[in-house]
């Protein structure tokens, strides 16, 4: 039987120091699945997540530059981007704004379907805690947002982020695209032979 | 060993072993697997001279653009040559638009690699052919149609509203490049002692940058940008920085402003168009946005986006202003380059271009081979002298790239000798990106 496959585009959004790298580095060194390493550098990764015996889904994960001066040239990154996660850690509540202005614009700007994820890194270090758990996952549910309180060091509920995010991938979509495109090669060879191939 | 042996891909993630132990291990199957560009091994036996580099180990897809020909040149293979033929006469025969030419382009893309497909010279079983065949497509009829669809190329009277924009776009770059050319690491939060003391690097990420001009097939430009990239990956590394895009962007940004590449809108704009759309995607098409990102900021920069106080910002601002302001003043009447915008030369020749296919199936391939032609016995010995010279300067420029590649890894890597410097280079037939790999294994 053959399986089902989708390749998805996930852009990774926050501050600086919020650790977005360190979790996205988390998620794709646990050998999941089919784990390939980046050929060029560490700021674009690939990696699966299986889900049903026969689905596999492919993140696509670009990095993005979190220093303040960049803001504005974060459309060119999820321009087409079917996902996001956007991070901020949970001992920063104005690192929580920055991540709040990042959802807003990604509502307003990107792709209509794209889902989106907060995170709330750091969950290892409770004692510095600014953000309340209850406030930040009240605003998650009222934005639509999936939201997850996140550790890269310990690497709590990193896997579970990446893998609610693939349910919600349009596999099927994909495959309709897939098939459509295979029909345009067909109908292209077919007007050829129809016509004068001189 | 004879280093026209060693093929650079296969070797690409053995990266491991040391340069002095490649004499035996060369000799496994890898070889026979070579699927390379290069050039052909007859003229590197006669000179005993380099190999080409290989761009493509960076992009890590086996392509071999002298065997597609090979295949494309016999007789089985003459309905294909004749489709390719016609679609190049065609598309010649007016001028479109960019959004036209891509269309169009992509619809013979399909249609050709159906027609491959169904033709047993371009479907080995292994499939593997498929992918090469698309490749040589690629290059082939891209190298053909550059000056028709690489704007700074085009002669004035073929460009549509879309390459002027290109070229406007490319303008404004080129003076947002010089204007902010006096930017310093510490603006963009760079440590300027970091940058300094890894010069060779940001040196070398330049010049890997600044080829995206000489080559003219979308994946040859592609490559350019990735090569950069691995060089600024190197210096990352080799910091010990953190690696992620926070520490990878203003270092590319400082490198663009450094080596100020000409036409750069219209090369990225070139490739987003022609470059195959499965091919332009995942990690290629994430430098291609951080480059494209790299140049938007360029373009606006002002003084909130960088590190620096009002003094300084506004002295140093007010005295490239007034150099690029009497740089225009100098260019003005001069509206268009002479030698950059050939347009009615070019024109002229499009004539001649058309009258050139009709002997296509023989002249289509020497141009675009590299291949000096066998000696000849008779009358064209005057074009076969001309060719060999034409390979004889090719083989110098080659070897001259040699020795500069060599002296800057030597300056990146004091720490080791200068012959085993030399071997991992010509192991990887002056590949920059894998050569750098291999550097940095041996320093660690």
């Amino acid at each position: 039987m053959s399986e089902r496959f989708a390749q998805f585009k996930l852009v990774l959004l926050g501050e600086s120091a919020v650790g977005k790298s360190s979790l996205v580095n988390r998620f794709a060194k646990d050998r999941f699945d089919e784990f390939r390493q980046s050929t060029i550098g560490a700021a674009f990764l690939t990696q699966s997540v299986r889900l049903e015996p026969d689905t596999v889904i492919k993140f696509e994960i670009w990095d993005t530059a979190g220093q303040e001066r960049y803001k504005s040239l974060a459309p060119m990154y999820y321009r087409n981007a079917n996902c996001a996660v956007v991070v901020f850690d949970l001992t920063s509540s104005t690192s929580l704004g920055r991540a709040k202005s990042w959802v807003k614009e990604l509502q307003l700007q990107a792709s209509d379907n794209i889902v989106i994820a907060l995170a709330a890194n750091k969950a290892d270090l409770t004692s510095k805690r600014q953000v309340d758990r209850e406030e930040a996952a009240e605003y998650a549910r009222e934005a639509g947002l999936l939201y997850f309180e996140t550790s890269a060091k310990t690497g709590e509920s990193v896997k579970e982020m990446f893998k609610a995010i693939a349910e919600r991938m349009p596999i099927e979509d994909v495959e309709r695209e897939r098939e459509r495109a295979e029909r345009r090669a067909l109908d292209l060879n077919r007007a050829q032979q129809n016509g004068c191939a001189c | 060993m004879d280093i026209s042996e060693f093929d650079p891909l296969s070797a690409k993630d053995k990266t491991t072993k040391a340069p002095e132990s490649t004499g035996a291990q060369t000799k496994s199957d890898e070889i026979e697997d070579s699927n390379e560009e290069h050039l052909p091994l007859i003229v590197q036996e006669r000179r005993g001279s380099l190999p080409k580099p290989d761009p493509a180990a960076d992009e890590g897809l086996p392509f071999n653009f002298h065997q597609f020909l090979d295949v494309l040149r016999q007789k089985q293979a003459e309905p294909i040559a004749k489709y390719v033929k016609s679609f190049l006469q065609e598309f010649c025969k007016k001028s479109w638009s960019a959004k036209e030419q891509v269309k169009i382009i992509e619809d013979f893309r399909i249609f050709i690699s159906t027609k491959m497909g169904e033709n047993p010279l371009f479907n080995t079983p292994q499939g593997k052919s498929t992918l090469n065949s698309r490749e040589g497509i690629e290059k082939l009829i891209m190298n053909r149609l550059y000056t028709r669809t690489f704007s700074p190329k085009m002669p004035r009277v073929l460009r549509r509203d879309d390459h002027e924009e290109d070229l406007l776009h490319d303008k404004i770059l080129g003076e947002k490049l010089r204007i902010w050319s006096w930017i310093e690491g510490r603006h963009l939060d760079l440590d300027n002692e970091f940058l300094e003391s890894n010069k060779s690097f940001i040196k070398l990420a330049s010049s890997e940058l600044k080829k995206i001009n000489e080559h003219r097939a979308p994946r040859d430009k592609v490559i350019s940008v990735l090569n950069c990239s691995k060089v600024v990956w190197a210096m990352i590394r080799q910091a010990k920085m953190e690696q992620n895009a926070d520490s990878f962007l203003p270092i590319l940004i400082y490198v663009t402003l450094k080596a100020q590449p000409p036409f750069l809108m219209s090369n990225i704009n070139y490739i987003n168009r022609f470059r195959d759309a499965d091919r332009r995607q995942g990690e290629t098409g994430y430098y291609l946005s951080m480059l494209a990102s790299a140049a938007a900021f360029i373009e606006s920069v002002d003084k909130s986006s960088l590190t620096i106080d009002d003094e300084e910002y506004e002295a140093k601002l007010e005295e490239s202003v007034k150099r690029e302001t009497e740089r225009r003043t100098l260019n003005e009447g001069m509206e268009e380059e002479p030698d950059l915008y050939p347009s009615s030369v070019l024109a002229a020749s499009a004539e001649l271009l058309v009258e050139h296919f009709k002997s296509f199936t023989t002249k289509l391939f020497e141009g675009d081979s590299n291949v000096p032609s066998p000696p000849p016995e008779s009358p064209e010995e005057e074009a076969a002298k001309q060719a060999s010279a034409e390979e004889y300067h090719a083989q110098q420029l080659r070897e001259q790239e040699f020795a500069d590649v060599l002296a800057t890894l030597v300056e990146m890597f004091p720490t080791l000798d200068t012959e085993v410097i030399e071997d991992v280079l010509r192991e990887r037939g002056v590949n920059i990106g894998s050569a750098i790999d291999t550097c940095l294994m041996l320093v660690e």
